[in-house]
């Protein structure tokens, strides 16, 4: 195991038992072993004198909620889920309206490259067209408008590709600002319902 | 040394460290290693709770490009140590009973 993959799996374990503060976790961990491989330990040392992620995840979660879970009555469980399902047309729409809003934030953040995809496209194929047809144009019609058309396929190739340039980019750091917020989402998730469970 | 004495005396040892100097999690575990077995793991739970209970704080310092938290320790963290002395000498006067009655 590598520190990449340790923190990632440390990360998922922490999620799951639920553990509080799983940013400032990693952090120690994360500076803990840094510290121990510029002291010149091997990173197998570490990682076999190390509790793995899942023995840390759970010695904390039983730290934070030492007596575990406590069981709940059947009569109890029975009378959630009725009430549940009474419920369901208030927290169904509720919930529905929360799902239709973050799908709306996802489909805001991921309309800018995607326009700039589709310009990219409609560009580079509009320019390329124009510089292959340029010729006929040049001898079928008039020299100047050819050589216009010959022109404007090559400033169409240069904004697609500037465009390509932008999607990649903002493609880049949307995809990681969307992995975080997607896992923040399901973190927060993760607690409302533990907690209501 | 039995486990829940041990439990007790790990919060002291990283409190006596940090009152020479403020230090950092792999630093107090070095430092304590001739004294007392302090792992990774056992560390961080109780720098966690030695912070809620304000008697150390932290602060990050850039180290070669990345960050490291270091502690210091407060007045009420050294108010702890005096308090942990004041009460081995009780348990000094009892572990002295025991052994004159052997």
């Amino acid at each position: 195991m590598d520190k990449r993959k340790f923190i990632k799996k440390l990360d998922e374990e922490l999620n799951f038992y639920r553990v509080m503060d799983v940013d400032n976790t990693i952090a120690y961990y994360d500076e803990l072993i840094d510290d121990r491989l510029e002291a010149g330990e091997s990173e197998t040392t570490i990682f076999t004198s190390l509790e793995t992620p899942n023995q840390i995840a759970m010695r904390l979660a039983l730290i934070e909620r030492p007596g575990g879970q406590k069981k709940r009555s059947p009569a109890l469980t029975a009378l959630i889920v009725v009430l549940l399902i009474l419920g369901s047309p208030l927290w169904g729409s509720l919930a529905l309206t929360a799902a239709i809003l973050i799908a709306t934030g996802y489909l805001l953040i991921w309309l800018v490259p995607a326009l700039a995809g589709i310009f990219f496209a409609s560009f580079v194929l509009g320019g390329v067209v124009s510089l292959i047809l340029s010729p006929v144009v040049m001898v079928n019609q008039e020299f100047v408008i050819g050589l216009m058309q010959f022109g404007m396929g090559f400033v169409m190739i240069g904004v697609g590709l500037l465009c390509g340039v932008m999607t990649r980019f903002t493609a880049k750091y949307l995809i990681a600002y969307s992995v975080s917020l997607t896992r923040w989402i399901g973190r927060l998730l993760r607690r409302k319902i533990g907690s209501a469970a | 040394m039995n486990s829940q004495l041990k439990k007790g005396m790990l919060e002291y040892c990283v409190l006596a460290t940090l009152r020479t100097s403020d230090s950092y999690g792999y630093q107090i575990i070095k430092d304590t290693s001739g004294v007392i077995d302090l792992s990774d793991s056992t560390l961080y739970p109780i720098l966690k709770r030695l912070e809620k209970q304000e008697a150390i704080e932290s602060y990050s310092v850039e180290h070669n490009g990345r960050l490291r938290k270091y502690y210091h320790l407060t007045e009420t963290g050294l108010a702890d140590i005096q308090g942990f002395l004041d009460d081995w000498q009780q348990v000094m006067t009892v572990y002295d009973y025991i052994k004159g009655a052997n």
